[in-house]
């Protein structure tokens, strides 16, 4: 308040006076310096101020709330920032605060998650396999539905998929429960149209104590009724006869216990009942099929498609290693001469070959043995035929020469047929006249053969020539040689005819007389004959003796080997 | 959630059924109608700033071969009287109706609807009809389910009456 001027007129001071009268009373001046210095210490103590807004605070909040939400939006942006603050400097007593309320939503939250998952997984894992899932599957693709669906609904004996309490008089809704994987639709309007259909039945057909439960397309609908509210619970598959009504009127009982007050005054507003959820839960019941646990089954099955598989590779192997079997005895036929294959393969699980053979080709079954394959498994057709290649050539002169051991033949390029080693004469004559006969030859060259009996001929030849038969002059019996020099021209003489028979050549013998000393032919016959009877009986029946007088040179007697039909010297 | 049921009350082809149809998208089919003479439509409105869930009652009208059903009328938070304007004897049947269900529907907020008010050439009702309306001190209302008028208007008002009673 302002000092008054000093220089204030009287007049005016009297004014002045009045007009505080005017507005303090008559109070005494003092009294109200002393309310007014009372009021400035009041203002100006912080700490008086501070108790007085606290005592004012709350009243002053809740007046403001109910107001309009001007205070909370202002103090909105404080606490946010305040809390945002707390949390960085140190989350820990925020979190410690919280936890009671997350720790078990989160719990609740995955509990539910693998719940759900689990029971998804496990029943599609058994079912996915069956003859009956699969059609199940045909259903899901064929409706849309998800299989694991179809699999809970068609595992399912029943289940209670929605329960609604329904205020009785109004047939409005209070709540609603549902399973967990139901997809709704308009909840509200179901209770009218159960009332409705409630009402109806009973009305027409006078059903006592109306219709306890009907059916809609797929599931059953089921009532029981209190005082006040009914319970409708949507179930489907087929509904168990007492477990589930037991359930729902004990739930109803609880309803009617708890919310008796507000099922009176029901006015349409059911935020009231969201409390009931406990009890209409006690409802969603299910049962499942009984399974037998297909695991057994399942096993069974990975057991036999184990077997069956290892029985496929098994014979898959086989089939495998006997077709490369099969290739490598292809092969080698291919290789082996004198067989040409015109067509192979394999027909009705069954191999065959058909093609040309040469009869002096290899065997076509012991080949089959050696490639591990059974001949009896192989279908075979050959026809017949002369295969010019030289080991051919050489195998079938082999064997229709029947060459001796010591005869080794060799056909080179040509058809020349190159024989060489030593053979008998009747051999080499056979040689020489079959060979050019043989299929595949057309030339024999036998220069490195050599005659085992012209070889015999020559040596016994050249042995007896050493021997000469000396007669005295004009005498007939000739002078006597040891015996054992006769044994040995005997012999020799043996070995030159049996190799002369065998070369077809005869013998014939020379008797040379002395014309000086006028030796007559008589005498020569005589010395003849004494010859002749010198030689055994054999060599005197199988030669042609006729004596060949020769006039020339000493007296003598000479043997000389010629062809029967021809008197030429060899 | 708050919920109130509203009937609809009247005799045949007075248009009950149209102005519901008017008013929000069918629920139950026709066939469903027939059977058990009445069919559920629901309508979410805001009345006195709350939203109100509206189920509607459309009620099969009274003729000789189906009964009118009373006790779909029970709990009913309000209703409609439905008549048709070109043919006075329909008001005169609603007003009977009415009577008819005295037990059921006493102090029960309603409001009278004067449908097919597109159809002036053939309006039968006359001022003396309103006088009489008004001396009652019933609410009416003309409306035309093919135009739409009123309809909208009529239901936001029943609903606003619901929530009085
Ligand atoms: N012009 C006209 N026709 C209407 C109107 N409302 C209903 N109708 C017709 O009246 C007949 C009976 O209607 P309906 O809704 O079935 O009557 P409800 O028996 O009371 O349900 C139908 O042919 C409707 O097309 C309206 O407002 N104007
Ligand atoms: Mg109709």
């Amino acid at each position: 308040m302002p000092r008054r001027s000093p220089t204030t007129t009287p007049n005016a001071q009297d004014e002045l006076e009045r007009l505080r009268e005017l507005i303090l009373g008559n109070a005494a001046p003092e009294r109200i310096q002393k309310e007014l210095d009372r009021l400035r210490a009041r203002l100006d103590d912080q700490g008086i101020r501070a108790e007085e807004i606290s005592r004012a605070l709350p009243a002053a909040i809740r007046r403001s709330t109910a107001r309009d939400e001007q205070l909370s939006q202002a103090l909105g942006q404080t606490i946010e920032g305040a809390l945002d603050a707390s949390v960085r400097r140190n989350p820990k007593p925020i979190a410690e605060a919280i936890f009671p309320i997350i720790g078990p939503a989160i719990r609740k939250a995955i509990a539910n998650a693998i719940r759900g998952m689990v029971q998804g997984i496990n029943q599609t894992l058994e079912h996915s396999l069956t003859p009956r899932g699969l059609r199940w599957r045909w259903e899901s693709w064929r409706t849309g539905v998800p299989f694991a669906q179809i699999v809970l609904l068609k595992s399912l004996v029943y289940r209670v998929e929605q329960v609604f309490l329904i205020h009785r008089e109004t047939s409005l809704l209070l709540h609603h429960v549902a399973a967990d994987d139901v997809r709704l639709g308009h909840p509200e309007a179901v209770p009218a149209m159960v009332s409705v259909i409630q009402d109806f039945v009973g009305d027409s057909f006078s059903e006592a104590g109306g219709l306890q439960q009907f059916e809609v397309g797929e599931v059953s609908v089921l009532t029981e009724h209190g005082p006040e509210a009914y319970l409708a619970v949507v179930v489907r598959g087929i509904p168990p006869a007492s477990h589930l009504r037991e359930r729902m009127n004990r739930a109803l009982e609880r309803v009617h216990l708890e919310f008796g007050a507000q099922l009176g005054n029901f006015q349409g507003d059911s935020d009231p009942f969201a409390d009931t959820e406990t009890h209409l839960e006690s409802c969603l019941v299910e049962e499942k099929r009984s399974q037998k646990p297909n695991w057994v089954s399942a096993s069974m099955l990975i057991l036999a498609l184990l077997l069956f598989s290892i029985w496929l590779t098994v014979v898959l192997v086989r089939d495998f290693q006997m077709k490369r079997r099969w290739n490598g005895f292809l092969d080698h036929l291919g290789t082996e001469p004198g067989i040409t294959v015109v067509e192979s393969g394999r027909r009705n699980g069954n191999f065959f070959v058909h093609g040309l053979k040469d009869p002096f080709a290899a065997d076509p079954q012991a080949l089959a043995g050696q490639h591990l394959l059974r001949p009896q498994n192989i279908q075979w057709q050959w026809e017949a035929y002369h295969a010019l290649t030289p080991t051919l050539v050489e195998r079938r002169a082999a064997a229709l020469l029947e060459a001796p051991d010591e005869v080794r033949l060799q056909v080179l390029e040509q058809g020349l047929l190159q024989v060489e080693g030593r053979a008998n004469h009747a051999w080499i004559r056979r040689l020489d006249l079959q060979a050019p006969l043989i299929p595949g030859i057309r030339k024999v060259n036998r220069t490195a053969l050599q005659d085992t009996d012209a070889m015999a001929l020559e040596q016994a030849a050249q042995d007896l020539e050493s021997y000469t038969w000396m007669f005295p002059p004009q005498a007939s019996a000739f002078a006597d040689l040891s015996s054992d020099a006769q044994n040995r021209w005997l012999e020799g003489m043996e070995r030159l005819h049996r190799a002369a028979v065998r070369m077809g050549l005869s013998m014939e013998g020379q008797v040379r007389i002395d014309r000086q000393a006028n030796e007559s032919e008589s005498l020569a016959t005589e010395r003849w004959q004494n010859l002749l009877a010198a030689l055994p009986a054999n060599l005197r029946r199988n030669s042609a003796w006729d004596p060949v007088f020769l006039t020339e040179g000493s007296p003598s007697l000479q043997f000389r080997l010629a062809w029967p039909n021809r008197h030429s010297q060899d | 959630m708050l919920q109130k049921k509203i009937c609809l009350l009247g005799s045949p082809a007075v248009g009950k059924t149209s102005l519901v149809a008017q008013y929000v998208h069918q629920v139950f089919s026709e066939t469903y109608l027939t059977t058990v003479g009445v069919k559920i439509d629901k309508k979410e409105v805001v009345a006195g700033d709350r939203k109100v869930l509206l189920l509607v009652w459309d009620l099969h009208g009274d003729d000789e071969f189906q009964r009118l059903q009373e006790s779909y009328l029970r709990g009913t938070h309000a209703y409609f009287l439905v008549a048709d304007g070109t043919r006075r004897d329909t008001l005169e049947h609603a007003l009977e109706l009415q009577q008819r269900f005295q037990a059921t529907l006493n102090g029960i907020p309603f409001m009278t609807l004067l449908n097919k008010a597109d159809l002036t050439r053939q309006w039968e009702l006359d001022q003396g009809n309103l006088d009489e309306l008004q001396a009652r001190g019933w609410e009416f209302q003309e409306t035309s389910a093919r135009t739409g008028k009123g309809v909208e208007s009529a239901f936001r008002r029943l609903a606003e009456m619901s929530l009085q009673s």
